[in-house]
């Protein structure tokens, strides 16, 4: 088990809503199996993490009722948050190349 | 004990909550509330007793004093960033009142004089303190996030 950074639970909260709508506790367990249990979270970080989303207009947030059981708030993304989830994944994935880069020539240089 | 445990969380919980209206503060405890009872009932499902079940999720939940702090800090930024804005739209306002009575003299007199000289200078630095306290939410958000991103590096 790893302890999932703070800095990584919004775009992590944003993909899993880009996929389906979900309740806080439905998050936290898809972080969990999508990891293959490998990364964890202190699951009540996860609401602070909702709320600076919610506030800056990415996800939405609404009471709904459930078939069975009390009213559970879903989350869903938003149009601003798609944007905003392609532009994270983007400068993300150019970070992790450049990362990669370095380490693969740090390798190149170990094995030469 | 279970209940005892979940209620004295979510009522330390509560207490911290203190940038929060009664609405607000309601309806984050009930969401809080429905998170750690669905915990338990998956503890509860791998065998384990009701008092150790509700341990366990809120150890896994974390401690009610720094998901109290974690919320109000954000709720604090946002009530800043409101007030920055008010200032703001307040002075824009005042602004565009001080143009609405200067605009209102000179078409009433056709005589540009009559209109008191330090009217424009008024208008020009109602114009330059709205804009800047308008900036100043935009400049403090950046700053904000500047500055977790450092936290995260070191």
């Amino acid at each position: 088990m790893r302890e999932l950074s703070k800095g990584d639970i919004p775009i992590i909260i944003l993909e899993i809503l880009d996929r389906q709508p979900c309740h806080g506790y439905a998050i936290a367990r898809e972080i969990e199996r999508q990891s293959e249990q490998v990364l964890q979270l202190r699951e009540g970080s996860l609401y602070p993490a909702l709320r600076v989303l919610e506030k800056d207009g990415l996800i939405q947030g609404d009471w709904e009722i459930q078939n069975s059981g009390p009213a559970r708030k879903i989350y869903q993304l938003t149009a601003a948050g798609k944007t905003e989830l392609h532009k994270r994944k983007q400068a993300w994935q150019a970070y992790t190349q450049l990362i990669s880069r370095i380490l693969g020539d740090d390798n190149a240089r170990n094995t030469a | 004990m279970q209940e005892t445990q979940l209620e004295s969380y979510l009522c330390s919980l509560k207490s911290q909550l203190k940038s929060f209206s009664p609405a607000e503060r309601e309806a984050e405890i009930r969401e809080v509330r429905q998170h750690l009872e669905a915990l338990i009932a998956w503890h509860l499902q791998q065998g384990q007793n009701s008092a150790e079940a509700t341990r366990l999720a809120i150890c896994q939940f974390g401690r009610a004093e720094r998901l109290g702090r974690d919320l109000n800090i954000g709720k604090q930024q946002n009530r800043f960033e409101t007030s920055i804005r008010w200032v703001g739209q307040g002075f824009l306002i005042w602004c565009g009142l001080w143009l609405a009575e200067l605009l209102f003299f000179s078409s009433m007199n056709n005589k540009p004089t009559d209109v008191p000289y330090y009217l424009s200078d008024r208008v020009l630095w109602a114009a330059v303190l709205a804009t800047a306290a308008l900036f100043c939410g935009h400049f403090y958000d950046k700053a904000m996030k500047k500055r977790k991103a450092s936290r995260v590096c070191a």
